[in-house]
């Protein structure tokens, strides 16, 4: 038989006896292992041919097969790259050290509410149940006095309840008047292992009426009689 | 018995080259009859046709079927049919390579699909095969598909072995590497690329296999691996593997477009250049493909600078090829049409890519029919077009006859009406928001699903005039008969040699003095 032949047949004995072993079949172990034999004789027969013939055409087709047995090798030096490159250097997101949060800050002075405001830092890094420092500046535009008090609202929703915002009651602001305070945002509790980036928006909004969140007479229209009777 | 014997041990080049084309128009049929299914399926919301099991399998056959049974074989045929000829070389350099890497590919084609017929059903994680789906949560089957990728990817490893030998070394007296046609530049970066990727995936499965039965846990993270790792190996191949379908195409298109523009081709070292650089840029662009993985953006941004770089050598090439039809007298036979076809739907393609490859646009697109309609127009308009182009260029040089243009023009344009009707739509499906790979979807998408199933359907039917015609020709040996020429204003060494090409092609070795591209006008 020739010899392409019996590297085909013998290829075949070795699929088959593979999906034996996978299998759990009895010596299907050791039949794998002799189709390996019969297969590997096989081509060292066929491969010692070329190296008889010692042509740089067969050399070379010798050479460029080496060259894909080492591709099959580099795909397994990958696995250790991949930790190295990938987990070692953090080009995942907090790959390096999960339990960082990016929280980025936007603030907002709510329904063009006549003030100025400033952040000392719109991004900070949390771990665990850390608090950061920020200074708000903020300036009254209007010719009257506003009072005022902050809010805030997460991205995603859900982690609103985690983050404490340490802020004054309410902020009086006379008219013109410019003002500089420290808040602090603190993570309470655990960072989830799948939350790397965070955002906040900080209100600041009128505390009289105007400029309430949503309408303010909404609220009042929904629980109807007993907001009014004082059962809430 | 004898005839078997005869086919199952030949090493003549044309023989196992017709092999790999008849081998590939029966898996294009095969796989081409899933893609129905999955449309008879889609056609309406609701079930119509297949278990939502079923389905997922027929999509996860569907891809691997046409990738390594349908368009690698198509491609390989074209390698083993032509680059002999088209170099002045009396065979393949290793013709009993060249059988065993044919017949290994019925084995791995059996092997997958019987997956169908098991307890528990064919793979059904997409051909992309993301880890745990084909791990923790793979079929039994999943098995045998893995030892039939191992099976299809050392068939295509010597193939490429083969075609690198054989370019390097077997090329006629005169027949410097700038005298090389085009087709046989383009096969020879892509075996290279062949040669670096599939003993990747070789691996990559293997790591596949190990997790299930062997107690490893490269993409188990309860065992200290990730899964993630699976997405970067897979796509390490992935991607170039699509470059690997397509740079034989672009030989195809870079042989038919002078041809029938009766120009050299214009900026032929540029277009070697060019395929180069696509080669070259495949294995640093992988990670589009993951940009919602959770990826820093840094790497994000590298990628995405790196995927629209490759806009710069293709539209080079893209450029060069109207560039040849510009003031060229141009005629529309049918190897021509599928070309011009090519030029315009393969840039459509290319522009839904350039799309995808933005970071925050991706975000949008990724996991949606849009990826699905761009991937079918860079695959079927661009690379089966160019196959199709190429089979009708060289069948006459096969067979020795011609077959009709009426109805080769009649494949185009019904192919090319079917293919925008079905592709096209699913552009707009993908921007509203429907995910690919469902079975049953919301009843905004079924205007548009129904036009695209009424779209593939027509492909099909259009299909099958080619077969007719292939079969006609091949068989029957119906249609004129072809002069070596062949066509007018053809130029290489397969045009001096008989149609059809004798078993022998080059009695007297050839002589090569000048280049493809240069012509005499006088």
């Amino acid at each position: 038989m020739v010899l392409h032949i019996q590297a085909l047949l013998s290829t075949v004995s070795m699929l088959l006896t593979m999906l034996l072993w996978i299998n759990g079949v009895s010596f299907s172990g050791l039949m794998v292992a002799v189709s390996a034999l019969v297969l590997s004789v096989v081509l060292i027969r066929w491969a010692s041919e070329g190296f008889k013939s010692a042509t740089p055409v067969s050399r070379q087709g010798i050479f460029w097969g080496a060259f894909g047995i080492g591709m099959f090798v580099f795909s397994y030096a990958m696995v250790p790259l991949y930790h190295i490159l990938c987990h070692g250097s953090g080009s995942i997101v907090g790959g390096s050290n999960p339990n960082t949060l990016e929280v980025n800050i936007l603030p907002m002075s709510y329904r063009a509410l006549p003030v100025n405001i400033k952040l000392s830092k719109t991004n900070i890094s949390l771990v665990a149940n850390d608090e950061k420092l920020i200074y708000v500046t903020l300036e009254n535009k209007a010719a009257k006095s506003i009072d005022a008090h902050l809010t805030l609202a997460s991205q995603p929703r859900t982690l609103k309840p985690s983050f404490g915002l340490v802020v004054p009651d309410e902020i009086h602001l006379d008219a013109w008047q410019r003002t500089t305070f420290p808040i602090a945002i603190k993570f309470k509790g655990n960072i989830p292992d799948d939350l790397f980036q965070s955002s906040l928006l900080i209100f600041i909004q009128d505390k009289s009426d105007v400029g309430q969140l949503g309408k303010s007479s909404a609220w009042q229209k929904m629980h109807g009689k007993r907001y009014k009777d004082g059962v809430v | 018995m004898k005839r078997i014997g005869y086919w199952l041990s030949t090493t003549n080049h044309k023989d196992i080259g017709s092999l790999y084309l008849w081998f590939a128009l029966l898996m294009f049929l095969v796989a081409g009859g899933m893609a129905l299914l999955i449309r008879i399926e889609l056609s309406q919301p609701g079930r119509i046709l297949l278990e939502p099991n079923f389905y997922n399998q027929m999509v996860t056959m569907h891809g691997l079927i046409m990738i390594f049974g349908a368009i690698m074989p198509a491609l390989a045929g074209f390698a083993n049919w032509q680059i002999p000829l088209m170099i002045g070389a009396s065979d393949m350099a290793f013709p009993r390579l060249n059988n065993w890497s044919f017949w290994l590919l019925p084995v791995g084609f059996l092997l997958m699909c019987s997956t169908l017929f098991m307890e528990g059903g064919g793979p059904n994680f997409g051909w992309t095969m993301y880890a745990p789906l084909s791990t923790t949560y793979g079929p039994p089957s999943t098995d045998f598909m893995i030892l039939a990728i191992h099976v299809l990817g050392i068939s295509s490893i010597l193939a490429s072995l083969n075609v690198i030998v054989t370019i390097m070394n077997m090329r006629a007296p005169g027949m410097t590497y700038h005298r090389m046609p085009i087709f046989i530049w383009s096969w020879l970066i892509t075996a290279f690329l062949l040669l670096a990727i599939m003993p990747i995936l070789a691996g990559t499965v293997t790591m596949l296999l190990t997790d299930r039965h062997f107690g490893t846990s490269f993409f188990s993270a309860a065992g200290g691996g990730d899964p993630l790792m699976f997405q970067h190996l897979f796509w390490f191949f992935g991607h170039p593997e699509v470059y690997v379908l397509v740079m034989p195409a672009f030989g195809i298109i870079s042989e038919v477009i002078p041809t029938f523009s009766r120009k050299p081709l214009f900026g032929a070292n540029l277009m070697v250049y060019a395929i180069g650089c696509i080669a070259f840029l495949s294995f640093i662009v992988w990670v589009h493909h993951m940009f919602v993985t959770g990826v820093s953006v840094y790497v994000k941004i590298f990628f995405m600078f790196t995927t629209l770089l490759v806009a710069v050598p293709t539209a080079i090439k893209i450029f060069n090829w109207t560039a040849t039809m510009y003031g060229g007298s141009l005629t529309f036979e049918p190897p021509m049409l599928f070309a011009v076809g090519f030029l315009f739907l393969f840039t459509l393609g290319g522009l839904g890519g350039l799309m995808l490859g933005i970071v925050p646009a991706d975000y949008q697109y990724q996991d949606t029919y849009f990826v699905v309609g761009h991937f079918h127009y860079a695959i079927v308009t661009g690379v089966y077009y160019a196959i199709i182009s190429g089979v009708y260029y060289w069948l006459p040089k096969w067979t020795g006859r011609m077959y009709s243009h009426k109805l080769g023009a009649w494949h185009f344009w019904l192919s090319t009406i079917a293919a925008n009707l079905t592709f096209l739509p699913m552009h707009f499906l993908g921007l509203a928001g429907m995910p690919r790979r469902i079975p049953d979807y919301a009843v905004q998408f079924a205007d548009f699903n129904f036009v695209v199933s009424i779209g593939g359907f027509l492909f099909g039917i259009a299909q099958l005039i080619f077969v007719y015609l292939v079969i006609e020709n091949a068989f029957f040996k119906k249609g004129e008969k072809a002069t070596s020429q062949v066509w007018e204003c053809a130029k290489g060494l397969e045009w001096t040699i008989d149609s059809p090409a004798p078993h022998h092609s080059f009695l007297v070795q050839p002589l090569v003095t000048k280049s493809p591209h240069h012509w005499d006008w006088d």
